[in-house]
């Protein structure tokens, strides 16, 4: 390892975020905190379902996945609308779509984990190829078909638009995967808040509460989440930036000895 | 309890921390191998702070 001087080092004013640092703390704590409640209140305060029982309470957990998970898409898809906008044209966009899309990719599989643990003592059995269930996974595959194209080599222009087009081509799944339950004959209930069909909630009380506060904490959880891989990728930025003054400046030193 | 609840919420919460962990390891990792070559430098990529390089 070599230890050199960069051309053009920031200045220790750029080099200090501590308002952006302190609230970024703030939101993991919050999210701790809010996840644990979600637990406690999910666990052992709600009461259980008259027809569900027990089982009710992954319900505590299970939408705020899927919701996560959408919210995730939603954020990849706008970010890389701005990248591909002339005007708003920045890497910032690019590496904010894969940071997103890669913690969406992660509450996806949670979302399919835990609808598959309802579902076995529920439906008795573990997967159905119903529509929802179809196109989540659909959802799952492609945005993981995403994140290995954001490895394929290139300039840095003609990755960023092949990853921004890839993120819209993906993005058009998640209408599909939310309307699936209204559009086809879907074993998966219709959403039990929000429900654009009824306008009803059927969630109430403590129940209602419970899942409330899941949705909030673990869109916390999302937001320190993409937070942590945009510092990394942007910290991957910079690595692959200056790997070759390294590789030159260690050439330099070996050919000095 | 029943054992599928248990199970989903105990894949759910190992799977995040895993992950949030698996994130601060390469962050720190990263800025590791960073400031050894470069010390004083800060994480945010090239465009953000000016550099051409």
């Amino acid at each position: 390892m070599i230890t050199t001087e960069l051309p053009d080092r920031p200045t220790p004013t750029e080099t200090k975020r501590p308002l952006g640092e302190r609230a970024l703390r703030v939101v993991g704590v919050l999210a701790v905190v809010g996840v644990v409640a979600t637990v406690w209140l999910g666990l052992w305060i709600t009461p259980e379902d008259q027809f569900m029982g027990n089982l009710v309470r992954l319900l505590y957990i299970h939408p705020p996945m899927a919701w996560v998970a959408f919210l995730a898409y939603g954020l990849s898809f706008l970010s890389s609308l701005a990248y591909l906008w002339p005007r708003t044209r920045s890497a910032i966009w690019d590496r904010l779509a894969g940071a997103s899309a890669e913690v969406g990719v992660v509450f996806t599989g949670l979302t399919l984990v835990t609808g598959s643990i309802w579902g076995r003592p529920t439906w008795g059995t573990w997967w159905t190829w119903d529509p929802l269930l179809t196109t989540t996974a659909l959802l799952f595959v492609l945005y993981l078909g995403y994140l290995a194209i954001r490895h394929v080599p290139g300039t840095d222009e003609v990755r960023g638009k092949r990853n921004a087009i890839a993120a819209l081509v993906a993005f058009v799944d998640v209408p599909v995967v939310y309307f699936s339950v209204y559009l086809w004959q879907s074993l998966h209930q219709t959403p039990s808040i929000l429900n654009i069909e009824t306008r009803k909630t059927t969630v109430h009380g403590s129940m209602a509460w419970t899942l409330l506060l899941g949705f909030c904490s673990f869109t916390l959880a999302f937001i320190w989440l993409v937070a942590q891989r945009y510092r990394l990728a942007g910290l991957e930025a910079r690595e692959e930036s200056f790997g070759l003054e390294i590789a030159l400046a260690e050439r330099r030193l070996e050919g000095g000895r | 309890m029943n054992g599928y609840v248990i199970g989903g919420y105990l894949v759910v919460l190992l799977s995040l921390g895993t992950y949030a962990l698996f994130l601060v390891g390469r962050l720190r990792a990263s800025r590791r191998r960073l400031s050894a070559t470069f010390p004083g430098l800060d994480e945010r990529g090239p465009e953000e702070t000016g550099s051409s390089t």
